[in-house]
């Protein structure tokens, strides 16, 4: 190794090590220990029993999120986190009715969340509501003024339109 | 109060030896990237491409992409059925890489928005490739849509062929012959966060990139294979912004990236993501660049398309096709001068001599009635032979040779066309044909590689062939 790159290797480091110590720690997601329990839970049955089609070992991972999730909700049922949570565990359950009101509940307590309003969507087209989805994409668009999110949920309303 | 500030005081603590521990292993990739930068050799030689007679140093893999498997309306399954069936049992591939998108993760909701992972999608990919390829044959490398909500990347090692043989997310493998080994490598540059899809700019729940992890993994498999011919890598992202906003790119680990394929000398990066097939060449950051390569979705949106790519004396050519049409014809000798779009630094220039060989794949489900070859897009067409049966390309390698001394010095056009049961198609390259006799080459130089055999075959006198062959790759400067 020459000077050159010898200084260069000390500079790098210094670099990488002042950077790693300036960074600040990311805040834990979610307030409320049962989020925290419940996310363990479902990440449990979703990541490690899931992709190997260990469906009723997964399955039993989710109610123990559920119980978990409802708990938060019982602390704070404005825990928009917690609605979220509860709204995808459904949804990998395919109780899409259960799901679909726990995203409604979001799109209430957090109505920027775009996102939020699309994953409601979903669920009421699997409920074959397709009014109700195009109600809430329409939705949507008036809270956004990005013009690819608006032409990406026109683009979603039209395909709902052709299926109803 | 006191007790708040005790539990600052310990997070703040934790903190340190959080940024700590994630700041050693960075800087181990630092030192390992650095000297890796700083290190003389090279893995892979782009400029070992030579124009020869010998007809036995072919091979060819097939490159698709985005299968998008649970999308909605698309021919996903059909067409990746087709990929694993058909066009492996007619090309006769040395393998097959799929650069990422393998599911949709939407599992045919109507939105088509990514809600997933969703294990029905994976197990319909794994009833499709399992009776039909091996992990030796088939590399399936992750992408945006594999990880989202899955920072752990459990369903792709669950289910993919690679993640389920190795337990990793990125892939290394070779393929040796004779006349040298040949070296790919499946680089993950899918996000690792595993943020869920979102619509919303910029990153789309997107942020993809190359991780400390992953760029340690790519130098230390480049480094592994210092005798590599030629090194080809393949990713799901593009390297840079396409254009279009929707097109997310490799964001982080980028420049370390292009820096290990500059200084370990790849050949060519192919991707898909994008929807579109093009070609181009990447120089940015880079000594001369690497053939940029975009293939287009396998099952998603339209056109349906994938490519065969050959080696042929270390020179690459590749042929983007749509799915379920044949022939498929692919002139492999001489390299195209316009690999990229322009001018290649990498391809030859090639003699004036009257015996210059030209080499084409040609492959069908049904019959090849004949195969043909013409210069400058004018004249008569002149057959093409099947190589002998003994011949590791047979029955696909056709070849024939052709008299270039007559020509003006410049470029000139190559022209092959198969006719066979299914139709009629061409494949063209363009070709820079020396002014200087075939005697007038200047010697080989001491650095033997392919560029030299070029030489040769002008004037073989200056080196036997088997002395050329024994000291291929060596430098044999004083």
């Amino acid at each position: 190794m020459n000077r050159r790159t010898a200084v260069n290797v000390t500079l790098a480091l210094l670099l990488v090590l002042s950077t790693g110590f300036v960074a600040p720690c990311r805040a834990q997601e979610g307030g409320s220990s049962h989020n925290e329990k419940g996310l363990g839970y479902f990440k449990k049955g979703f990541y490690e029993y899931a992709p190997h089609n260990k469906h009723l070992e997964a399955n039993q991972y989710y109610e123990m999120a559920i119980e978990e999730f409802m708990k938060a909700l019982a602390e704070n049922e404005g825990d928009a986190a917690a609605h979220r949570n509860l709204a995808r565990v459904y949804q990998a359950q395919k109780k899409y009715a259960l799901s679909a009101k726990e995203y409604r509940r979001v799109t209430e307590l957090r109505p920027g969340d775009i996102d939020a309003y699309v994953n409601l969507a979903v669920a009421y087209s699997h409920l074959n509501r397709y009014e109700e989805a195009i109600e809430q994409l329409e939705r949507a668009k008036t809270k956004t003024d990005d013009p690819g999110a608006i032409k990406r949920l026109n683009g979603y309303i039209e395909k709902l339109e052709q299926a109803r | 109060m006191t007790g708040t500030r005790h539990r600052d005081a310990t997070q703040g603590s934790a903190c340190l030896m959080q940024a700590f521990r994630r700041a050693l292993p960075m800087a181990a990739l630092a030192v390992l990237l650095l000297s890796a930068a700083a290190s003389p050799t090279a893995a892979g030689n782009p400029h070992s491409a030579f124009y020869s007679p010998a007809n036995d140093r072919v091979f060819w893999f097939i490159h698709a992409s985005d299968i998008h498997l649970g999308a909605r309306g698309s021919k996903d399954s059909e067409n990746l059925q087709w990929l694993v069936t058909t066009a492996q049992n007619t090309i006769c591939p040395s393998f097959i890489v799929v650069s990422g998108d393998l599911t949709d993760s939407t599992n045919g909701n109507i939105l088509g928005y990514p809600n997933g992972p969703h294990q029905e999608e994976w197990n319909e990919y794994k009833s499709i490739v399992d009776p039909n390829v091996t992990a030796d044959t088939y590399y399936d490398i992750p992408g945006n849509h594999d990880a989202y909500s899955d920072q752990y990347f459990a369903y792709y090692l669950a289910n993919s062929v690679q993640g389920r043989a190795t337990g990793g997310t990125q892939h290394s493998w070779t393929r040796n012959f004779w006349f040298g080994e040949y070296h790919f490598l499946g680089v993950n540059t899918a996000d690792n966060t595993g943020a869920a899809f979102s619509f919303l700019p910029p990153y789309y729940g997107d942020h993809a990139g190359l991780d400390s992890t992953e760029l340690a993994f790519i130098s230390s498999e480049l480094q592994a294979h210092p005798n590599a011919a030629l090194t080809l890598v393949f990713g799901h992202h593009p390297l840079a912004a396409t254009g279009d906003p929707k097109d997310t790119y490799i964001y982080y680990g980028r420049d370390e990236f292009v820096g290990l394929m500059n200084s370990n000398g790849a050949s060519l990066y192919g991707y898909g993501h994008t929807h579109d097939s093009s070609e181009s060449f990447y120089t940015a950051g880079m000594s001369e660049g690497v053939f940029y390569f975009n293939v287009s979705a396998l099952g998603k949106d339209s056109p349906n398309q994938y490519t065969v790519t050959a080696i042929d004396c270390n020179g690459i050519a590749s042929v983007t096709q749509n799915v379920n049409t044949w022939p498929v014809v692919l002139v492999t000798a001489p390299m195209d001068r316009y690999l990229g779009g322009n001018v290649n630094p990498y391809t030859y220039s090639i003699p004036n001599s009257p015996a210059n060989p030209i080499r084409a794949l040609v492959f069908d489900t049904a019959a090849v009635n004949e195969v043909q070859y013409r210069i400058d897009l004018s004249g008569s067409w002149r057959a093409m032979q099947r190589t002998a049966a003994g011949n590791p390309a047979y029955p696909h390698l056709w070849e024939a040779v052709w008299n270039a001394s007559g020509l003006a010095p410049g470029e000139h056009t190559v022209e092959v066309r198969a006719t066979t049961a299914s139709g009629v198609r061409t494949d063209t390259v363009r070709v820079n044909v020396q002014g200087t006799l075939a005697g007038d080459f200047p010697p080989p130089d001491c650095d033997v590689d392919g560029s030299d055999l070029a030489v040769l075959i002008g004037n073989p006198s200056l080196m036997d062939i088997s002395t050329f062959a024994q000291n291929y790759g060596k430098n044999t400067c004083p």
